[in-house]
């Protein structure tokens, strides 16, 4: 059975139930519009609205989605602590968002932020994290266009406080 | 896109993904990072300690987290480490967590306050360590706790000590050092009825003591793992009751199976079952040949 979503530009796309499952969001708007996997006819005469998602980040999300719809579900421990020890960014997604700069990571982001879909949520989470990694200040205020108002006196200290933590 | 515009929820998903270095740098980019960083939570990591760093001569004390160590160069100063700490992150969740209970306690209570531990391994090397120890252990009443004793504390010490995961018992002898020390047989059982899985020296058990042993392991189906440290001749004269001898072949004797002989005089490896209780024995000689044999009883390990 098919599910329709409509973005918040007007544009329908329909997709397999099992990805619309994929999202929490929708789940809940499906359930609360009485939609069922056994009921075409309410598959058929309802959309689900989804008014904070364009249909080009709509469009990366459901290639997200067509990719990990067979993925085995992952245990989740409470609030992820395991996250950072075992989010592994497999080379599918490391391709899948490499291109992406980092204001269209943002609003992917926000949509699987919206979506509740946690693994592309997660993704995107440790793809800004791996781009953080082994940079200089410096480098990373460049890379998120961050104006450093710290003053240079300010830097020292801070510097000089952790100097001894250093490798 | 302002970076500092995204959703809480996301910046402090990130935040959880990010190695130890790199928050340091992060500090540095700008005022709102610097808080970013000191009001989120660091994540999960595998493993850390505060234990003193044995490569310095001057035994300072070395704190680490996974890979990143803070090696206090100069001097140990506590309010300058919990400085670091409160700017680094606001909390922290670690697998598995070593203390050497010989700093200040206070010191170890403020600095890991925030800190959730799965395992938490303590290190007593003296009667003050042994005190922290139980002090720590109570902070941390939700981790799994270890105590590493590295000496032996008094009857009525060592028996109060609270219930824990695992007690392991390292403590040589103070009158020669390469000599083990040993607990007594009434000690050991005290012991064993009180903590999960327990490690100890030399034992000075007797053969009807070897199945009273596996009996007390035995009673629950919780798996548990007990290890000692047995002179040969209890462990042959214990084997012999239950008919099995040098020539021995894989099979039930009594309520004895033996699993795997001893294949070879320097194989040293014997293998046993008793019900739920898998028996390994390691530095096994028929002949006293003077070394003491590692006596291992699994409970319910597979």
């Amino acid at each position: 059975p098919n599910v329709k979503l409509v973005t918040s530009d007007n544009e329908e796309f329909v997709v397999d139930f099992r990805i619309a499952k994929m999202s929490v969001t929708v789940s809940r708007l499906m359930e609360a519009m009485n939609m069922s996997e056994t009921d075409d006819a309410s598959l058929l005469s309802n959309s689900i609205p989804l008014p904070n998602v364009t249909k080009a980040v709509m469009a990366r999300v459901i290639e997200w989605c067509e990719k990990h719809k067979n993925d085995e579900p992952k245990e989740e421990k409470e609030n992820d602590k395991r996250g950072r020890t075992t989010h592994v960014v497999s080379d599918w997604d490391k391709e899948f968002l490499k291109n992406d700069e980092f204001g269209r990571l943002c609003q992917l982001m926000g949509a699987a932020n919206y979506l509740e879909i946690k693994g592309l949520f997660n993704d995107i989470s440790q793809t800004i994290a791996n781009m953080i990694h082994g940079k200089k200040s410096d480098e990373i205020a460049e890379m998120f266009n961050i104006h450093c108002d710290l003053t240079e006196a300010e830097k020292k200290e801070i510097r000089k406080k952790t100097a001894w933590c250093e490798d | 896109m302002d970076f500092f515009s995204l959703p809480d929820v996301f910046l402090r998903q990130m935040m959880r993904t990010m190695e130890i270095k790199d928050r340091l740098n992060m500090r540095l980019t700008c005022r709102t990072f610097e808080e970013l960083v000191a009001n989120s939570h660091a994540g999960y990591f595998t493993s850390g300690r505060i234990t003193r760093n044995y490569l310095d001569t001057q035994n300072k004390m070395l704190i680490q987290i996974d890979d990143q160590s803070f090696d206090n160069s100069t001097d140990y100063r506590s309010d300058k480490l919990l400085n670091l700490r409160n700017r680094l992150f606001n909390r922290i969740t670690l697998h598995s967590f070593f203390i050497d209970c010989d700093f200040s306690l206070n010191f170890l209570r403020v600095f890991t306050e925030r800190f959730e531990i799965e395992k938490l391994t303590l290190i007593v090397r003296s009667k003050t360590a042994l005190e922290n120890s139980r002090h720590l252990m109570s902070a941390h009443s939700s981790s799994k706790c270890t105590l590493e004793l590295m000496f032996l504390p008094e009857f009525t010490e060592i028996v109060a000590l609270p219930p824990m995961y695992r007690l392991s018992v390292w403590a040589r002898s103070e009158v020669r050092f390469e000599e083990t020390c040993q607990i007594s047989t009434d000690t050991f059982f005290k012991l064993l009825n009180t903590h999960t899985n327990l490690y100890t020296k030399l034992v000075p058990i007797k053969p009807n003591d070897m199945l009273k042993t596996i009996k007390t392991i035995t009673a629950t189906d919780v798996q548990r793992t007990v290890q000692m440290l047995v002179v040969p001749s209890t462990i042959v004269n214990w084997l012999r009751f239950y008919g099995i001898s040098e020539g021995s072949n894989p099979a039930r004797y009594g309520e004895v199976e033996l699993i795997t002989p001893l294949k070879e005089e320097y194989d040293g490896s014997i293998q046993l079952r008793y019900r739920s209780c898998l028996i390994q024995m390691d530095g096994f000689s028929w002949i006293d040949s003077g070394f003491l044999v590692v006596v291992s009883f699994m409970n319910n390990r597979g």
